[in-house]
Formats: structure tokens, sequence, C-alpha cells
């Protein structure tokens, strides 16, 4: 896999650079501004970038800003954006525009390699990926009325799951249900949710948004 | 206190200056100097400037006496005072004309007499130029003190000096006590000089008079002209006599008398003139006493400025008040000025400045209409200046109230920005220096390994808490997108259920915002694990922000109750059931 990263921070560049190389995952570039990053996007065409959502000039949300100007411009460059920030607003932000092929983690999960180079794998495979801190925050925010107070408790955890970016046989994995159980609850979720129209897929990335986004979702930008 | 020691000093002086004490023994000196006057020309009334007959005496003597009473009536007004002293002198000055007469019978009556017979003219010129309460410009001092030195020396006292009745021809006359030499030669230059020299003067004083006039509002010139247009006619005719008698003129016994008698009659104008200031300000006493009325019934007194508005008819009259930092305020205390191209006369008490007015320009030229609102005022006048210091006090007050929380918030969105740039981006890197040492030096030392794990561990949990202390701080929410997102975000932070209701999108004052959600994140805060309801209502006066918890609140909230006071917000706190509680604040957002 062919990958830019873009982060103001030098030695963070330079220490995910040198933990990479000892995966499959090849650094063509790393950059320091957004700028830079749509530089390098159109220059080498990698087949996913790893953004910090905060960069020069001010520092806010040029993560953000960029990442979506990379998916609109090259829809085949996955975007997986680092974060310090624990409020879901920017997931939120990110996933109000693109259905797939991004993903949000928090900063410190660079550390751990396997999470990072499963995420980088999975939206490079077309999901989208949310940190499960912000999944959890998402899960116990309670504040208006939806769709999704209507799944049972059981249902709920495999649309965090979901969410996080599971597939089918992740959930089974992690919950210890049978891949048929695993149907069931996917089954049920669509039928509460009203999703029965769509192919597979896109019924799974909509679940997924309905669980996300609040119904007073505002929007953002 | 200060002020109002300065303010009793002044009003005592005052009452020294210009006391019923004074006006009466100046009257009593006239009535003295006029029965002397007419002792004198009564002796031999062939040689008195009246003349025999008693009707240019009683003419003579009257404009003198008239002057002085005048003049110490002009003394009870405290902006006329000086000119009523120096209307007086005038009458005094007029009166001892009659004294260097042969038959003056005392040397120090005839030397009087001698040394003053010209002073009227420069006296009653100084009158004219300070009139009612001016301060003579340089052009308006010179020409009063040229009218001393040509009338009180070069007429006066300078001839008096070198002469000596005895070398004159007069033998009956009373001895010249001011006698330095007898010069007859230096005389006559003397008084020739002071001749041309005073109907050139007296010309000037015209014109400056009569420019003056001119250039006065309308007014202002009814108020000047009573008592200008008399002292022009009267140095006028001065002029006219000195310059006739300069250029060689002889002197003519009916044409002298011609110039007497209208003189005096020009006097007793001047007299008038300065009575009918006195009657005119009566006048606008018995309208302005309306004012007072009106003041004293409005049963809140603070409205001084829409009743002087309605009595002036100057709707866009400002009553402003200053501080002790010199500072104007208006009447509720808020810095103010006036208005561009406005006219601002000053309220005085005691010469120390109590208010300003600014009204429409030339409304109150007349001196006399400010002063009757000072005094018809000046109880209103204090209370509304004393009221608008400790508004003006209480204002600071809150707004470096206000500047301290806004100070404390700021500082809480920096410390949380060098949290996240700073601390928290460097242990990220660390973390991630840690996994590389565990990669390529943990195969050669278990040991090692399992120590960099731990390390590893503690590390995560660090960067937890250091993101979550950043987030407690101030919500990057908060400042980007506003009161109802950050709100909302407080819902995600875990153990209770939050429930939102009627939150405003639209994004209110920086201080408004952080106070609204720090009182709501506080009392969530405190009640963890417990379920709330927040309603948030953008109602006319300002936000009202409810929170209901399922939980009594024990503990004091005076921190929350300053935070909001702070923005002039209210809180109050009531138990709703057995066990919930409800605290509500409002917040005026008119800041």
């Amino acid at each position: 896999m062919r990958l830019v990263i873009a982060d103001d921070e030098v030695l963070l560049r330079q220490g995910l650079t040198r933990l990479l190389e000892t995966t499959d995952v090849e650094v063509i570039a790393s950059v320091g501004d957004a700028s830079a990053l749509k530089t390098a996007v159109a220059e080498y065409e990698p087949d996913a970038v790893i953004v910090d959502i905060k960069m020069p000039p001010t520092h806010t949300d040029e993560g953000i800003t960029a990442a979506l100007d990379i998916r609109a411009s090259h829809p085949n460059v996955a975007v997986l954006v680092l974060s310090h920030y624990l409020d879901s607003r920017y997931a939120l932000r990110l996933l109000e525009h693109q259905e797939g092929s991004v993903g949000y983690l928090l900063k410190e999960r660079v550390s751990d390699l396997a999470v990072l180079v499963d995420a980088l794998r999975r939206v490079t495979e077309g999901e989208c990926v949310v940190d499960p801190t912000i999944v959890a925050r998402l899960m116990s925010r309670r504040t208006t009325p939806s769709p999704v107070q209507m799944l049972s408790e059981r249902e709920r955890e495999v649309l965090s799951l979901m969410a996080e970016g599971h597939s089918n046989l992740g959930i089974c994995e992690k919950l210890f249900l049978s891949p048929r159980t695993v149907e069931a609850h996917i089954g049920h979720i669509f039928a509460k949710l009203k999703l029965t129209e769509s192919t597979d897929y896109h019924r799974r990335v909509r679940a997924v948004l309905i669980y996300l986004r609040p119904s007073q979702a505002r929007t953002t930008g | 206190m200060v002020y109002q020691h300065r303010h009793w000093l002044c009003h005592y002086q005052h009452m020294v200056q210009t006391g019923n004490l004074g006006r009466a023994s100046i009257v009593a000196a006239g009535l003295v100097m006029a029965s002397m006057s007419v002792a004198v020309a009564m002796r031999d009334p062939d040689l008195s400037l009246a003349g025999p007959g008693w009707p240019m005496l009683v003419l003579e003597v009257g404009a003198g006496l008239l002057l002085v009473v005048a003049g110490a009536a002009a003394m009870a007004r405290r902006s006329t005072s000086t000119a009523g002293v120096l209307l007086a002198c005038a009458g005094g000055a007029w009166l001892i004309r009659e004294w260097n007469s042969p038959v003056a019978g005392s040397a120090v009556v005839f030397t009087i007499g001698l040394a003053g017979a010209s002073l009227c003219p420069a006296v009653a010129a100084h009158v004219a130029v300070i009139y009612p309460n001016f301060t003579p410009g340089r052009l308006g001092g010179l020409v009063v003190s040229m009218g001393y030195l040509v009338c009180g020396f070069l007429l006066g006292l300078g001839p008096a000096l070198f002469f000596d009745p005895a070398t004159q021809g007069c033998n009956q006359c009373p001895r010249n006590l001011l006698l330095v030499r007898a010069e007859n030669a230096w005389i006559s230059w003397l008084t020739r000089v002071g001749l041309w020299a005073a109907t050139l003067w007296a010309c000037a004083l015209v014109v400056l008079l009569v420019v003056r006039l001119l250039k006065a509002s309308v007014a202002r010139r009814r108020v000047l002209a009573p008592v200008a247009l008399p002292v022009i006619g009267y140095v006028g005719l001065v002029a006219w006599s000195d310059g006739r008698l300069a250029g060689g003129g002889l002197v003519v016994e009916p044409l002298e008398a011609w110039f007497w008698s209208w003189q005096a009659v020009l006097l007793c104008l001047l007299a008038a003139g300065s009575a009918v200031t006195r009657i005119r300000a009566r006048r606008t006493r018995a309208s302005l006493t309306r004012l007072a009325l009106d003041l004293g019934r409005s049963a809140d007194r603070n409205d001084l400025r829409s009743t002087l508005a309605a009595v002036l008819d100057d709707p866009d009259l400002k009553v402003l008040y200053p501080l002790a930092d010199g500072s104007r305020v208006n009447a509720a205390g808020l810095p103010d000025a006036p208005q561009p191209g406005q006219s601002v006369t000053e309220l005085a008490h005691g010469g120390v400045p109590v208010a300003w007015l600014s009204h429409r320009p030339r409304l109150l030229d007349d001196h006399l209409v400010v002063e009757e609102i000072t005094t018809a005022a000046s109880l209103t006048i204090d209370y509304e200046r004393l009221r608008a210091e400790t508004q003006a006090q209480l204002v600071s007050l809150r707004a470096s109230r206000a500047r301290i929380v806004a100070a404390s918030d700021a500082e809480r969105q920096r410390l949380e920005r060098n949290l996240h740039d700073g601390a928290q981006q460097r242990l990220v890197s660390l973390a991630l220096a840690l996994r590389l040492a565990r990669i390529t030096g943990g195969e050669r030392s278990p040991a090692d390994g399992i120590r960099l794990d731990a390390c590893a561990v503690e590390l995560a949990s660090a960067l937890e808490d250091l993101r979550d202390l950043a987030h407690g701080l101030y919500p990057s929410a908060l400042a980007d997108e506003g009161l109802s997102a950050a709100v909302e975000l407080l819902a995600e932070s875990g153990s209770l259920t939050l429930k939102i209701r009627r939150l405003p999108e639209r994004r209110y004052p920086a201080a408004v915002e952080s106070a609204a959600y720090f009182f709501v994140a506080e009392i969530v805060r405190r009640c963890a694990r417990e379920n709330a309801s927040v309603v948030v209502t953008d109602e006319a006066p300002g936000l009202v922000i409810e929170v209901e918890v399922d939980a009594a609140i024990d503990r004091e909230l005076v921190d929350l109750e300053d935070r909001l006071g702070a923005l002039d917000g209210r809180m109050t706190v009531s138990r709703t059931g057995n066990a919930a509680t409800k605290v509500r604040a409002e917040l005026p957002c008119a800041w």
C-alpha cells in the first residue's frame, strides 16, 4: 500500500514512517501542511493518506477540509484523519460528506501499529472507520429520540461495531456469536432503521450513518 | 469631601464679598459723597458744574446716586458682583467731580476732587467691557488700562502733582495735599497730551463696544446693550468734548453745560440699564420657578434632562456630569459627550463645575437663564450628579468583573490549545518512539520488552487523562460552533443521560456563551450518574437556561452565581420534587 503522511510535527512524521517500514505499507511522501499534501496526492496518486486534523496556518480543522477536498478530487485515495479531539463533531463532519473510504482515529492510535494498519487497510477497501472511543461517546449520547433508540441492546452493540468498521466476521469474533446470528441482528437493524431498498453494502454504511449522525445534526463548515 | 470643602469656602468668600453689609456700606458711602457734593455745590452755585438752579443739581447728584444704588444691587448677583462694584465706583467718580472747587472747604476733599476729576469715563468703560461677567481679552484689557492711564493719570493725578492753587491764582482754594512741585507748564503739557489721548482712547472704546454688540447673538445682545449703549453715548460725549478742547476750542459755558447734562442723563440710563437686567432676571426666575416646581413634583427626581428639554424647548438637550477622573457621564453614569455642533454651557456651584448642558447653539447665551437653572435645579443636579457617580462606579465595577471572567476564559482556552499542541503532541511522539524501541529492541531482551509495554500502557492512559483535561478546560466546540454544539457534546461525556430541549442555534457573545456553557457543565458535573435535562430558551431580555437534575444539589453554587453575576445574570435554585432540583439562570444578551 502506498501512503502519504501529512502532519506538521516532524518527529511524528519520522517516527510513523520508520514504524510503517516494518509493515507492507510504503510511505512515499511525508509533508507538513495541507497544500503540500494536495500536491503530493496529485503527484503520487497514493492508495491512502494519513492527515493530522490540525495543521498550519490556523491549526484548527485544515485536516478535515483537506481530507474532503482530496476525496472530492481523487476518489481513489482513501483518507484517514488523525485528531487530538474527543469531539464527535469533526468525525461527523467527515461522515456527513463521505459514505466510505474515510476514517477518523484519535492520534494516539498511531503507536498501536496493528490498529493503524488495520484502519488503513479497511479505508482503502472503501469502509469507514471511526475510533472506538468516539463511537462509545456517541453511543452514550442520548440527547434526542432517534430510530437508534428502538434497537435492542445487542443490536446496538452490533451497530456500534459496524460503525467502528468491523466486517460481519469481525463482529462475530468480537461478540462470540455465530455468523448466522450476526446476520439476523443486522437484518433487524436494517428493518428497524427502514433500510430495505438498497444493496447490502450501502445499507451497512447508511445504518452506521444513521447511528452516528444525531437527528438534529448541524450542517457544519 | 474635598469638593464640599472647596464649595463651602467659596460660598463663604462670596458672602463676605457681596454680603448685605458690604452693599449697605457702599450705599452709605455713596450718600455721604453725594451730600458732600451737594454741600460743595450749594456753597457757591456759580462755581459748581451744575450751575445755579436745583434741577441741574438733582440731575447731577441723582446720576451718581443711581449708579451707586444700581451697583449695590448688581453686587447681590454673583455673576455681576464685580461689575456692580465698578458701577458703584463710577457713581463715586462722577460725584467727586464737584469737589475740586475752590469752596471745597477741606484740603482732603479738594485733593480728591483734583486727582479724580476725570476718572469717571475710565470706570464706566471698565464696567461696559467686563459686563456682565466677561473676562476682558487682551484688547479689552488694554483698552481698560489705557482708560485708567489717560483719565486717571494724564488728566487727574498727573496734573494734581504739580498744581499749586496759590500760583494758579486761587487764593481761597484749600491746600493741594498731593502737590510735589508747582509747575504750570507741566500741567498744561499733561492736560494737552491727556485730552488728545482721551479722545483717541474714547474712540477706540466706542469701536470696541460697537463691534462686540454687532458680533453678539441676539440673546447676548439683549444682555449687553442696556449697559453698553449708555456707556457708548457717555464716552462718545467725553470724546467729543475732550477732542474739541484738545483742538484748541474754548470753554463755552452753555456748551459745557449741555455736554455735562447729557453725560448725567446717559449715566442715569446706565444705572437704569443695569436695573433692567435685574428686572429681566426676576422675570426669568418666575418662568424657571416652573422648572423647580416640576422637578420637585415629579415622583422620580432623576429626570432633569427631560424637564429642562421641555422648559427650554430643546429635545436634544443633554445633561452631563463630571466624574472625579475628569470624564463626563450622563445621569445613568454612562460615558457621554456633547453632540457635534451643539453648544456646551457649564453649570457651576461656587466656581466648581457641577454639570454641563449640551444644547442647540445660542440657546443659553443669556447668563441669567443659566444662573436660574443652576439655582432652581441645584438639589436635583447634586442628586443626579452623586447618583451618576455611583452608577459610573457600578458600571466600571461590573465591567471589571466581566473582564476578569473573560480573562479567565481566555486563559482556559489558551491552556486547552497549549495542551493539544504541546504536551499531547510530544506524548504521541513519545508513544511512537516507545513503539519503535519495542520493535527494534524487544527481541533482544524480553524483560525490557515487557517494561516498554508497561510504559506504553501508562503513556496511553496519560494521554487519555490529558485529552479529558483539555476538553474540560474549554471545549473547542464552544469557541468554534457555539453554545448548542458544546452542550450537545456534554451529553457524550458519559455517565449521565442528558436531555436537551430547545437549544437556540444562533451565536451569542463569547462571554454569554461560555457563562451559559460552564453553568450547564458544572451542574451536570456535580450530579454525575443522575439524569439531567437542559432547556435553553432565547427570550426577549436574554438567554434563559434551566437545568433540572434528579438529585438534590447540596453544595453551594456561589461560584456559578458569581460567573453569571459578572454578566448581570441571575440564578435561582428550586426544589421541584422529592429529589429533584431545578437551577435556572437568566443572562441578558445586550452585551
